[in-house]
């Protein structure tokens, strides 16, 4: 099956809005650089979550305006962050001991390629030869659990999602949970499993440009935001 | 960078660290890369991400970031790619008398290859050796004459850990107290691990 590649795609704040249901009340979650910073903008009202910065905050806030920047604010990827009620500062070994201790609930990152195993590969691409793995390696092994939110293809509309990554790995069977442009699939011990799909496509064009077997649900629905 | 150091090797968070944000004078990493002082970098996250974009088919753009990359291409600048959490605990191990720590990040991926491994809980571990530095150039927002410190939000990140793994620490502060004018209970860094204190102000 072909699709048209101009075939209309959700756009990277719907991706974050979906993802933004996955953070139940009261989760420590760490947001990785990309689409999953757009993710505190969605966070269902009335839920609670607190974000730990590998800068070494927890319960960090928003981006800081234009203008309102402070050097001594920043998350991990040298943002300015806007001061937030209740934000507390620790050393970097103290805020690695709390992803490598299970105390982060959730992390939310991008991905060049995920696996049908549910092995990630965002830490470095060949072609530039050194990888900028920052958090990723020690997130990825020690979170609790990691949501993936990329686009479904990468800009030549290759598949992201594989049978086996060909970049290098950063964890391996880490990922439970892909949130894409064009669906919402889960990484389960049986494979990957189509749970949703986006507005006006079908699963099986979703299949398509998905470099392994997709399951599809039995109760395979709509987008849900 | 004006006494002209060179052969260096910088531990940090990336190259792009500490340039003036404003582009006026002083000199951060980027700088010493750049001139031609520093021949290895340790770092988790060498490139800014958003000099080196996230897609694969994303080009660098930055004229800084690509005086650097062309060192390191060249053969001239050695980059060592680590985790940051590794990084983080390396560091603590080398000022904390530790002869390393065996750690879960990385199992399984091109950064484990060829380290020891040892399973703990039924979860394979890498061996991670400490790491120290001769000197640490930090930042607190003030000390008292004891070098003890106080930091301002993110300084506290790095500055602690590196504090305590080097020989010689050196850090600059905005303001020197009296000893006894800093409140003992808010001190984050004792000034056993400071050696010398630069004020700005």
């Amino acid at each position: 099956m072909s699709v048209p590649v101009d075939k209309e795609r959700l756009d990277r704040e719907v991706i974050a809005m979906r993802v933004a249901k996955e953070l139940p009340d009261g989760a420590y979650v760490n947001l990785g650089i990309g689409i999953p910073t757009l993710v505190s903008s969605y966070v269902p009202e009335g839920n609670a979550v607190y974000y730990h910065s590998e800068s070494g905050i927890l319960n960090c806030g928003p981006i800081a305006e234009e203008g309102e920047e402070d050097i001594d604010l920043i998350n991990a990827g040298g943002q300015f962050l806007q001061p937030f009620p209740g934000m507390s500062f620790f050393s970097s070994a103290d805020a690695f001991a709390m992803i490598r201790g299970g105390h982060v609930d959730i992390t939310v990152l991008g991905s060049h390629q995920v696996s049908a195993k549910g092995d990630l590969a965002n830490w470095m691409l060949h072609e530039r030869g050194v990888g900028n793995v920052g958090g990723a390696m020690d997130l990825a092994a020690g979170a609790r659990e990691v949501i993936i939110a990329m686009e479904h293809t990468d800009r030549a509309n290759n598949p992201k999602i594989v049978e086996e990554c060909t970049f290098p790995i950063t964890s391996k069977g880490c990922v439970s949970l892909i949130v894409t442009d064009l669906a919402v699939i889960a990484c389960t011990g049986e494979g990957l499993v189509l749970k949703e799909v986006a507005p006006g496509w079908t699963p099986e064009e979703v299949q398509s440009l998905t470099g392994a077997k997709l399951t599809f649900a039995p109760d395979l629905k709509e987008y849900q935001l | 960078m004006d006494n002209g150091s060179n052969n260096l090797t910088v531990i940090c968070q990336g190259e792009w660290r500490g340039e003036p944000a404003d582009g006026g004078d002083g000199a951060g990493i980027r700088s010493l890369v750049a001139n031609g002082q520093v021949s290895k970098l340790i770092s988790p996250l060498p490139f800014h991400p958003f000099d080196t974009g996230n897609e694969p088919s994303s080009e660098p753009s930055s004229e800084p970031y690509r005086a650097v990359e062309a060192r390191w291409k060249s053969g001239q600048l050695e980059i060592e790619v680590i985790p940051q959490g590794v990084l983080a605990e390396r560091l603590r191990s080398g000022g904390s008398g530790i002869g390393g720590v065996f750690l879960p990040t990385g199992t399984g991926t091109r950064f484990g290859a060829a380290k020891e491994v040892r399973e703990f809980g039924g979860r394979d571990h890498l061996f991670e050796p400490a790491l120290k530095a001769d000197f640490a150039l930090l930042r607190a927002v003030a000390s008292d004459t004891l070098g003890n410190l106080v930091y301002d939000g993110t300084q506290r990140g790095w500055n602690t850990v590196m504090a305590m793994a080097a020989r010689v620490s050196v850090v600059e502060v905005d303001d020197v107290y009296d000893a006894g004018e800093l409140d003992g209970e808010l001190v984050v860094t004792p000034g056993i691990f400071v050696n010398r204190i630069v004020r700005t102000r």
